[in-house]
């Protein structure tokens, strides 16, 4: 093998391997300009949690443990309490309410075990993704932080439409 | 139908404890003394004496309870089980006149129900209520084997029976008027 | 049930039964799954769930297997599609007015509903009616009831009416309307929540756990109850080192007690976790200061230094060492090693409120455990109250007379409520039941004896026929009433009695869940009683080491004994009378939180389980006696196990020879201590003492007519059971709530005018 052969066939790679860069220049960007811009997110996306009211504003949950019974990484916390008033005052649909919701999101794996375990329809995934903090004791969220009504939603996102093709958009690169 | 009704439950929910025990005349007494006599077991004599209390004090109000427990040597609970099982025993202050409207098969398959649902309307009650004025109470009761008749309904001990709206407006009309005479007598 | 074996063919097996064997008992013996709601073995039948239907060969329709006894050449199918259609109909007639509201139910997790609805349900109701809907509300404040769950399986009434013979809870209205209720709406009952316990579904609940925890995070631990002598076992809850609830549910439990349980074992369990718990050991370093929180080194320094300068300056009997008979066997024989090996001293006691010395030197014959009780012919009773302190044993009795057709004779000052069960009752004048034993023991003091009790001489002729005439056990209990003396007496009545035929065994009724193991421990056979003890407070006894408290009853008329002690060292979970004069004070553990056994009234030597961490810095008394000790240069070689203990045990106390905790581990057999019986012996001096001291009591007393309450016993507030607050309503007079929507705690507030007197103590 010759110093020359080496030379040629490196030559012939980097034009190669430029070629493709080259190439992609004139296709524009495919970078997602976040936090500038807002990002696309499934309809389906398993953001932060979100407890949901009724209508009047009672909470839906009545604590009944199932969520974190289902829950793999045991990242909920629960404690239930008594609430002799009448229907319209209490703070949940029944007397039985969650008064200490917990979720540790430095547990949470995001498999929605809890939203398909909820016989009440109190807890979803909502699309916050926005979870990072300076203190790992702050991925623990009470019930200020999850409830939909106290729940600070991010203007960093968008929610795609359920026939809007998000997913091509990123398919290519 | 009777569905938009509450289930006719007579739960005596808020009567008190009895504090007191009734009492009763040397004949009542005597009249009870008569029944008990009659049965080998004392607690046996518990539906006629029960009626005797009914008759003498209007409905088995506690204290009556009481002494029903107190003279059968049984406990308060078992004559409130009794009562409560009987459509004939009133656990409930009554009015003047007791429109009692049979549910059972026949009777509901009949119309009972649109009967019960007129008396209701005519009289603003609800099945289980008594008129403000004390004349009318309303109640439900189990079949009261005029199934050939029916619907049927009973005031005090007296059969109505083949019953449509204008004749249960015509009886309790006449009731109303203070013209009803009972034909019965307990 | 007759030994007879008859054959009998299951889905085509054959099987050999006993005669009068109940089928589906037999078919789930078998292994075939025979679902039931209503069926509660050792209760009256009632046949209304039809769930346990079967097809039996040459009956034209299927039958209820609950209600059927076994007969030769009996042919059964258990199952076939006619039989699950059936089934699967019947749970769809159950939930027809059903609600789902499992998530927000508290048996939702262990509901034998929901199970039944999971393995016999169909996926789709057909009922599309409206649900017959009744609001939840209260029926007293520990029962919350949910009329509209309930399916009427009646298993609550019954065992109100058989165990409890109280009759409080009862199905009223009828046919679609029928609900389980009570006149009033309020419960005026004992509240012992055994109907909650036996409910399948959840109709009745504990109020005092509502909406509290879910069963499937809680961890379950079958321990003994630390409340009466009856040692019922029972399953403790716990969460997070809380205890949430306590139960008896044979899903966890199995013990001799069955699922019964009585208001304290099964709601005031609350002290275990209660804020006023001590936190750490306190010193007081003035005396008449103040307590200083310490560390354990420090408190323990300074108990050890306080007790060997008044072992320096008045001798070693100087040093009382009193236990509580509320401590597990491992601790009273820890500090039954530190009086007696240890300091030397004769004075040790237990604060019980009496001694069963003088009856275990005497005994003559075996212990009847409640087992036995409940399966006796004849059973007289002396004194004692067995329904308000001893439930498990009141109810046992209870059964023996109605389902097995015991003869129970009470002898007793006051007519407790047992007496409508009675087949005899002696209502004697007060204080007079050493009479009675005297008469029992020998007849030629029958006269003598009626007329000092009150009764006619006919009754004691009477009640001696009905125990010669017996076939099969005598039990004779006694409570606290009889004197020592009669104690030795009775202790000695087996060989009286014993016949071909015939067993006459004995049951003391002590007070608290060890009397009988503080006795066995040796504790109680030390120089002084614990009156007497704080007598010599300040005279005889300059320095104390107390595991526990005094009693109020001790204490009456002796507030200031402790206080003119030199030094005091206690040991508690609460601050009580006995620790307002203490120089030390360590924080114990409560049974919750310890590991022993505990030894009761039928001498069933019973496992005490940690369900709990120790809560604060509180540990185990028998482990504070070893530091102490330690620390005195005297080590117990304990190891810190409390079988290590049980173990030295089992070898110095020749009743609990070779025992260990293997072998107490399945609660269903449980062990009986085999207590040495002794000859028979001469009781004459005993008893012309009592016939002395019988002699002398009046003639004309007046005797007590009125029977006494529901729960003057029950729901007397103790250190332990002051922590609940339902039992302070319940003390005054359990008084109903404007509205029963909502529990009574937060309708009525309780001020110190409305608690009853507290007399006894725990």
């Amino acid at each position: 093998m010759s110093i020359i052969g080496d030379v040629i066939e490196s030559t012939k790679a980097i034009i190669k391997g430029m070629g493709v860069t080259f190439s992609y220049i004139p296709k524009g960007k495919w970078t997602v300009e976040y936090p500038d811009e807002p990002v696309t997110v499934q309809p389906r996306y398993r953001g932060q949690h979100l407890l949901h009211v009724d209508e009047y504003g009672r909470e839906k949950c009545v604590a009944c443990f199932l969520c974190a019974a289902a829950c793999p990484s045991e990242c909920i916390y629960i404690i239930a309490k008594d609430d002799p008033r009448s229907p319209m005052e209490r703070i949940g649909i029944e007397e039985r309410y969650a008064e200490v919701y917990n979720i540790d999101y430095g547990r949470c794996i995001f498999c929605g075990y809890c939203v398909e375990a909820c016989p009440k329809d109190a807890i979803t995934h909502g699309y916050n993704f926005e979870l990072s903090v300076y203190n790992r004791a702050d991925l623990l969220k009470t019930k200020d932080d999850l409830l939909i009504t106290k729940q600070v939603q991010s203007r960093n996102y968008r929610v795609a439409s359920s026939e809007e093709d998000v997913d091509s958009e990123y398919k290519e690169v | 139908m009777s569905e938009q009704f509450t289930p006719n439950n007579p739960l005596p929910q808020e009567a008190k404890l009895p504090a007191e025990i009734a009492s009763f005349s040397p004949a009542v007494e005597a009249e009870i003394d008569a029944h008990l006599a009659k049965y080998p077991v004392k607690r046996s004599a518990i539906l006629p004496l029960m009626f005797i209390v009914q008759r003498e004090r209007g409905y088995l109000d506690p204290p009556g309870v009481a002494y029903l427990a107190d003279r059968l040597g049984v406990r308060i609970t078992d004559i409130w089980e009794v009562a409560t099982f009987y459509s004939m025993i009133n656990t409930k202050p009554v009015g003047k006149y007791h429109v009692q409207i049979c549910r059972t098969l026949s009777c509901k398959i009949m119309g009972a129900g649109k009967i019960t649902e007129h008396c209701a309307k005519r009289l603003g009650i609800k099945p289980g209520e008594t008129t403000e004025d004390g004349m009318f109470s309303l109640s439900e009761v189990e079949c009261l084997g005029s199934c050939g008749t029916a619907p049927m309904m009973q005031i005090g001990f007296d059969y109505h029976e083949n019953l449509s709206a204008e004749k249960v407006d015509e009886i309790l009309d006449s009731c109303s008027r203070g013209e009803y005479r009972y034909s019965m007598k307990s | 049930m007759s030994t007879e074996l008859i054959k009998v063919t299951i889905n085509g097996k054959e099987f050999q039964v006993a005669k009068g064997a109940r089928l589906i008992d037999v078919c789930r013996e078998q292994g075939f799954n025979i679902p039931s709601f209503c069926y509660y073995a050792d209760l009256a039948l009632q046949a209304s769930c039809r769930m346990c239907l079967v097809r039996i060969e040459k009956m034209p329709k299927l039958q209820t297997s609950c209600t059927i006894t076994c007969t030769d050449g009996m042919v059964v199918t258990t199952e076939s599609e006619e039989i699950e259609k059936a089934q699967r109909a019947m749970v769809e007639f159950l939930l027809a007015n059903h609600p789902l509201d499992c998530p927000i139910c508290d048996r939702g997790g262990e509901c034998e509903l929901q199970e039944m609805a999971f393995d016999w349900g169909n996926l789709e109701e057909r009922f599309t009616e409206r649900k017959n809907a009744q609001p939840e509300k209260y029926l007293s404040p520990i029962v919350a009831n949910d009329p509209q769950r309930c399916i009427l399986c009646k298993r609550c009434t019954r065992v109100c009416d058989e165990w409890m013979g109280e009759d409080a809870i009862e199905a009223g209205g009828r046919g679609a309307n029928t609900v389980i209720g009570t006149f009033g709406g309020w419960l005026n009952c004992s509240e012992c929540g055994n109907c909650i316990e036996v409910c399948p579904t959840g109709t009745l609940l504990d109020a005092t756990y509502r909406h509290q925890a879910r069963p499937w995070e809680l961890q379950q631990t079958v321990t003994t109850c630390t409340y009466c002598s009856d040692g019922c076992q029972e399953s403790v809850g716990s969460r997070a080192g809380e205890v949430m609830r306590v139960v008896a549910r044979d899903r966890y439990v199995n013990g001799h007690n069955g699922e019964f349980l009585c208001i304290k074992g099964r709601f005031a369990h609350t002290f275990i976790n209660d804020e006023t718990r001590l936190r750490t050991p306190m010193i007081r370093y003035k005396k008449g200061g103040k307590l200083i929180p310490a560390t354990w080194d420090e408190a323990v320094k300074f108990a050890t230094r306080g007790l060997d300068k008044a072992a320096e300056a008045h001798g070693a009997n100087s040093i009382a060492v009193v236990g509580s008979p509320r401590l597990t066997n491992e601790s009273l024989y820890a500090l039954k090693k530190f009086a007696t090996e240890l300091v030397g001293t004769e004075n040790y006691t237990a604060t019980d409120a009496f001694s069963l010395s003088p009856f275990f030197q005497n005994l003559g014959g075996q212990i009847a455990t409640h087992r036995d009780i409940r399966h006796a012919k004849t059973i007289v009773l002396i004194g004692g109250e067995p329904e308000e302190l001893q439930p498990f044993a009141g109810k046992q009795i209870r059964q023996a007379v109605r389902n097995g057709g015991a003869k129970l004779v009470i002898i007793n000052s006051t007519p407790i409520r047992l007496k409508e069960r009675a087949t005899q009752f002696l209502h004697i004048n007060p204080e007079t039941e050493d009479a009675a034993v005297l008469a029992i023991f020998n007849q030629a003091h029958n006269e003598l004896a009626a007329r000092k009790m009150g009764v006619q001489e006919t009754e004691l002729i009477e009640l001696r026929r009905t125990i010669t005439n017996t076939e099969g056990d005598v039990v004779i209990m006694f409570g606290g009433e009889v004197s020592a003396e009669a104690q030795s007496l009775l202790a000695q009545m087996p060989y009286l009695f014993n016949k071909e035929g015939r067993r006459a065994l004995l049951h003391p009724l002590p007070l608290y869940n060890n009397s009988v193991g503080a006795t066995d421990m040796g504790l109680m056979y030390g120089k002084l009683g614990a009156t007497e003890m704080l007598d010599a407070a300040g005279d005889s006894v300059h320095a104390m080491y107390v595991a526990g408290s005094f009693l109020p009853q001790h204490l009456t008329g002796r507030e200031d004994s402790l206080g003119k002690l030199d030094f005091l060292v206690v040991q508690e979970l609460f601050e009580t009378e006995t620790t307002r004069f203490a120089d030390v004070v360590f924080p114990a553990a409560s049974f919750a939180e310890a590991d022993g056994t505990f030894t009761n009234s039928g001498g069933l030597v019973q496992r005490v389980r940690q369900t709990i961490p120790p809560v604060n810095q509180s540990k185990q008394d028998w482990v504070i006696t070893a530091q102490l000790s330690k620390e005195l240069g005297v080590d117990f070689g304990f190891q810190m196990s409390a079988s290590a203990v049980f173990g030295e045990i089992a070898e110095r106390i020749p009743a609990y020879a070779g025992l260990r905790y293997p072998l107490l581990k399945d609660e269903t057999n449980p062990v009986q201590v085999k207590h040495a019986t002794i000859e028979q012996r001469d009781l004459s001096q005993e008893s012309e003492a009592i016939r002395a001291r019988v002699e002398k009591m009046s003639d004309t007393a007046t005797k007590i007519n009125a029977t006494p309450p529901v729960g003057h016993e029950l729901f007397k507030i103790g250190t332990l059971t002051d922590k609940l607050p339902q039992m302070h309503l319940l003390a005054s007079g359990n008084p109903k709530p404007p509205t029963l929507a909502v529990s009574p705690l937060y309708q009525i507030t309780v001020d110190a005018g409305m608690k009853r007197e507290a007399i006894g103590g725990d």
